[in-house]
């Protein structure tokens, strides 16, 4: 008789431990994406500053995302191991909402990238926002989430050449580093849902995502914490 | 320089002008000190007091002065902060 390698990964890693793995691993990412946004409340607060909001506002809807990504696990795994549907009227919504949220936050992370770089930045929440709401519906209208993907990747694509052709041999530095892990790690994310056979790579991929969001986490606690001992 | 950053230097400048006198000052020798445009300057002023930054105080003589409010000193306090954040994440 063959052995088949479970379809969930790692023996140990049946279907009840798989979705411990999925709250608990959500939920950190979402309270850190949370932390950020609100630690800087206080310094968008007094200046109104677009960047600021922009980097804000990339971490609030990365908290969303990955949130939407765990209620669409819950709802194809509870359908898949109980014979149940879990939330069965909120199944189509989620899939909205992960394409909404995923986009805006991933257009957020770009312009946070490149806005130095270009002159005009009114309206760039406006198109934001709309862009997402059009791609989250053709997504979910064609059912075919390959579409938020592609879409996801030519963000990414077209922010490197954009921002390579503008800075030439000063592209790389940590921020960029970390900002492009951010898009890379989530679009893998995404691969993940209802992709039970490459779950090999799920634990070192969903490491690598929770080292990523709290480098930029402790990163921002020091330079509040730094001022706060300044003055 | 990116105008961003221009724009949250100035208005510390502004802030500072003023705090620097003795937190009182007309707006006639605050636009003097600021070395700007006057137009910029209006802009300037009109955000700042419409975001209660500053405040217009009326004396005795009906004469209009400017001082800071609370937020007008916690700007002061953490502009050095806010630069660094906005250097540091390249916003």
């Amino acid at each position: 008789m063959l052995n088949r390698p479970s379809p969930f990964g790692p023996d140990w890693l049946n279907p009840i431990n798989l979705m411990l793995l999925e709250v608990i691993y959500s939920i950190i990412i979402a309270v850190i994406c949370l932390l950020i946004y609100f630690k800087t409340k206080n310094l968008y607060s007094l200046t109104k500053h677009e960047g600021i909001a922009r980097f804000r506002n990339t971490f609030f809807y990365f908290a969303l995302a990955y949130l939407s990504k765990l209620l669409i696990f819950f709802e194809s795994t509870s359908r898949l191991l109980f014979s149940f549907e879990f939330l069965p009227l909120f199944s189509s919504l989620n899939f909205l909402l992960i394409g909404y949220f995923s986009m805006v936050a991933l257009f957020y992370l770009s312009l946070t990238i490149i806005a130095r770089n270009i002159k005009e930045t009114k309206r760039l929440d406006l198109i934001t926002h709309l862009a997402a709401i059009i791609i989250s519906i053709i997504t979910f209208l064609t059912r075919s989430p390959e579409i938020s993907t592609i879409i996801q990747l030519t963000v990414i694509f077209t922010s490197i050449i954009f921002l390579f052709k503008k800075t030439k041999f000063k592209f790389f530095n940590q921020n960029r580093i970390i900002y492009y892990s951010l898009f890379t790690l989530w679009i893998v994310n995404l691969l993940f849902v209802n992709r039970f056979f490459i779950s090999t790579f799920r634990i070192p991929i969903y490491a690598l995502s929770v080292i990523a969001f709290l480098m930029i986490y402790l990163k921002v606690r020091k330079r509040l914490l730094n001022v706060k001992k300044e003055g | 320089m990116s105008k961003k950053r221009d724009r949250l230097k100035i208005a510390y400048d502004i802030l500072k002008i003023i705090k620097d006198h003795n937190n009182s000052i007309k707006k006639t020798p605050l636009l003097r000190y600021t070395n700007i445009s006057s137009q910029s300057f209006n802009n300037y002023y009109c955000e700042l007091k419409n975001k209660s930054f500053i405040r217009e105080v009326i004396d005795k003589k009906g004469q209009i002065y400017l001082s800071l409010t609370d937020k007008g000193f916690n700007y002061l306090t953490k502009y050095n902060q806010i630069k660094g954040f906005i250097e540091e994440f390249e916003l």
